[in-house]
């Protein structure tokens, strides 16, 4: 596998905000890599260095094993697709996608061979000859996505392109995304600000937060074990449960102490701590295991059952739980069996991880105390 | 309180057909949520229930009173829109009474009328707050309770949570759900979101190209699909299809065997060398490490992180490809290979043009 991009200790900032301080990220051959941010976090100036829109203050890029400065932002060969797209609305759908390889000259037949083929990837061969007014917003997504891969590259940038849409036609367009990049054997750089998107279709993802890049890994590393609260916090839905409380450290033990809740914990060495820090318990809603037995092992408690959120295979129940709301998870099957007011939840101190609340660093994880 | 009934209801924008000759009853005291794709008819339906536009066809009808020649304001609706509507430089408790002293009501009735609402939509703690410095959330809250407070025959909601942060859309959902269980009225709630759909509807109404396809409690819209547009716009990812699956005849009853299905059922139709479409919840297929009887093998192409830190897998077996949700603790020592099994009580059958047939599976 060929290293497509390579940023490594990339510097970048704007006066004195200090976007990138020491960023590094390998993109090989064939990968999809999700920028995941909130609007404004910073994640698109990733995109603009990508695209030689803009430099960097230091450190290098490389592009396809060259340094991405001694190449002109015309001349990179990467395809762009924006997140808003303006379709001539003069133009038919085929001369609509057409348009780039017309521009670049390309012979009539090339031309159809190439648009025919990218329409049928894309599920819009028989609306060619459409104007884009008599589209649905989902088929003109579908247009402008084909007008931005008609042109061969290798690397291909994507501004979070199905931002606004409906759920059901998001889902739809993500599946067509993944399968067109793994037919077109393209590499894709992928900015999106929904966790799940990211989750679904990246092999890699970096995490923007407040005008940083906190975090880079693949899906199972970000979502399971990530090293920044923001990064728990913005990676995967339903949103995880945040039980502030401080460390208490007893004759070599360490707990986490907060109202009618203590954990033992397996300390990070490599990071110090004191007594008495103020920190933040995460737990997954996931792990908030409703309706099972009792088990020494676990945490449990009875809690308050404020509201079911249906979402069709799957349950949120929302709890409040020493006057803190959570919420947990489960599959349609025990949601249904939920009917009281109060319920017995139990949780794994394994699953529980503890960050700083001033850094927002892991320091610890739960570990069990009997059983 | 009226329940509303629309007859032979339909609604043209020159060429194109809104809304496709309805007939439907919506009953009072419940919670009907119109749900479907954008473009699906929705917002058009409940314009018209509240007389914002005329049909071009068909009757609208309060309990047995047609309401087609009243203007929105004498039709005795209440209406919340995306956009919390509340007037600025009154407080929260102003802002619900203002319509009641235009109704010309007695102190006595006022303040009863307002304590009543503030409590259903506890909404206490603001009463002396300038709806200037509410968030969206309450502010919402406080134009539910002015309508609330006058007590019409009909609530109708347009997408009331679009400007509702993530954080606030809870707090609105809890109170919605605790309001209208007191509330007797007959309510409409028009969304795209199929969780607040199944959250807040006591029926849906699912809507598709100006038609209404199937009206029917949550759960039993999710369980038993009227068609196959149902089986995938509700769950994330929706069902699974099986097309093309032959039926044979065997010992009187029909049956689908093959690499994947082992189905005997009864049907009341003649189907015998039909094709049918077998559908099912990718949250209904088990998948399992080892063989065990009735188990298929299969091989997992791709596997991602889902709700609730769920795997989803695509389970190649065959020529098809399914989706399957998992558990994180049953997806994480997962090998590529793998077993699945598809419970017939599970699958849902549907004819080659996705209507549903209602077979009986034979008791094995």
């Amino acid at each position: 596998m060929a290293t497509k991009v390579e940023f490594s200790g990339v510097k970048k900032g704007y006066r004195k905000i200090e976007i990138l301080s020491d960023f590094n990220l390998v993109v090989e051959d064939n990968e999809l890599v999700a920028i995941l941010g909130k609007p404004g976090s910073g994640k698109s100036v990733i995109l603009r260095i990508l695209l030689g829109l803009e430099g960097y203050d230091g450190g290098t890029v490389l592009l396809r094993g060259e340094d991405a400065n001694s190449v002109p932002s015309g001349k990179r060969g990467i395809g762009y697709i924006p997140q808003s797209f303006a379709l001539f609305p003069n133009l038919s759908v085929y001369d609509n996608i057409a348009y780039p390889l017309t521009l670049a000259k390309k012979s009539v037949e090339e031309i159809k061979s190439k648009v025919n083929m990218i329409a049928e990837m894309l599920n819009i061969g028989d609306l060619l000859n459409n104007k884009p007014e008599q589209l649905s917003g989902g088929e003109k997504q579908r247009v402008a996505i084909a007008r931005g891969l008609v042109k061969e590259n290798d690397i291909y940038v994507l501004d979070d392109p199905l931002v606004g849409l409906d759920f059901k036609l998001r889902e739809q367009l993500q599946v067509d995304l993944r399968r067109l990049q793994e037919e077109l054997s393209a590499t894709f750089v992928y900015s999106t600000s929904d966790s799940l998107e990211a989750l679904a279709l990246a092999d890699k993802i970096a995490v923007f937060y407040d005008m940083k890049c906190i975090e880079t890994g693949d899906p199972e590393q970000i979502y399971r074990e990530p090293k920044n609260i923001d990064t728990m916090r913005m990676v995967g839905f339903p949103d995880v449960n945040q039980i502030p409380g401080k460390i208490q450290i007893k004759s070599d033990k360490a707990y986490f102490k907060a109202k009618n809740l203590s954990v033992k914990l397996e300390l990070d060495n490599s990071i110090s701590i004191i007594d008495r820090v103020d920190v933040i318990a995460c737990i997954r809603p996931e792990h908030i295991k409703l309706l099972e037995h009792k088990n020494p092992a676990m945490i449990t408690d009875t809690v308050k059952v404020i509201l079911k959120e249906d979402l069709g295979g799957e349950v949120i129940i929302n709890l409040k739980w020493n006057d803190k709301e959570v919420r947990s998870v489960v599959g349609h099957d025990l949601g249904d069996r939920i009917i009281e007011n109060e319920i017995r939840i139990n949780i794994d101190p394994l699953n529980i991880r503890i960050y700083t609340s001033e850094t927002g660093v892991l320091v610890a994880k739960g570990v069990r105390e009997h059983g | 309180m009226a329940e509303i009934t629309i007859k032979n209801l339909t609604k043209m924008f020159s060429d194109f057909k809104a809304l496709n000759n309805l007939n439907y009853t919506f009953s009072t005291g419940e919670v009907t949520c119109l749900l479907g794709p954008s473009g699906c008819g929705k917002t058009t339906l409940l314009r018209i229930i509240a007389g914002l536009l005329d049909q071009t066809e068909g009757e609208v009808f309060f309990g047995d009173r047609c309401v087609d020649p009243l203007k929105p304001r004498d039709r005795k609706i209440g209406m919340v829109f995306q956009y919390p509507v509340v007037f600025s430089g009154l407080d929260v408790y102003r802002n619900i009474e203002l319509p009641l002293l235009i109704a010309k009501l007695s102190v006595k009735e006022r303040r009863k009328r307002i304590e009543e609402v503030v409590e259903l939509l506890s909404l206490q703690d603001s009463l002396k707050l300038m709806v200037n410095e509410l968030d969206n959330g309450t502010r919402q809250k406080v134009s539910v309770a002015r309508e609330v407070a006058r007590q019409p025959e009909i609530l109708l909601f347009d997408e009331p949570m679009t400007n509702i942060d993530a954080t606030n859309k809870l707090e609105f959902k809890r109170t919605f759900k605790v309001m209208t269980e007191n509330l007797n009225q007959t309510i409409i709630y028009v969304t795209h979101d199929q969780t607040e759909a199944m959250t807040l509807g006591d029926k849906i109404a699912l809507m598709k190209d100006g038609d209404i396809i199937q009206y029917e409690k949550p759960r039993q819209i999710y369980a038993n699909p009227a068609n196959t547009f149902a089986g995938w716009f509700l769950g994330n990812p929706g069902m699974n299809f099986f097309s093309n699956q032959n039926v044979i005849t065997s010992n009187s009853m029909y049956a689908v065997k093959n690499d994947i299905f082992d189905l005997k059922f009864k049907y009341e139709k003649n189907i015998e060398n039909a094709e049918i479409v077998l559908g099912i919840r990718p949250e209904d297929i088990k998948v399992l490490n080892k063989n065990e009887p009735g188990a298929i093998k299969g091989k997992i192409v791709k596997r991602t992180i889902v709700i609730g830190g769920q795997y989803l897998l695509k389970v190649e077996i065959g020529d098809a490809v399914c989706s399957v949700k998992c558990s994180d603790s049953t997806g994480f020592g997962l090998e590529k290979n793998v077993y699945i099994r598809l419970p017939a009580n599970k699958i849902s059958f549907f004819t080659l043009k996705g209507e549903r047939m209602d077979c009986k599976l034979s008791a094995k």
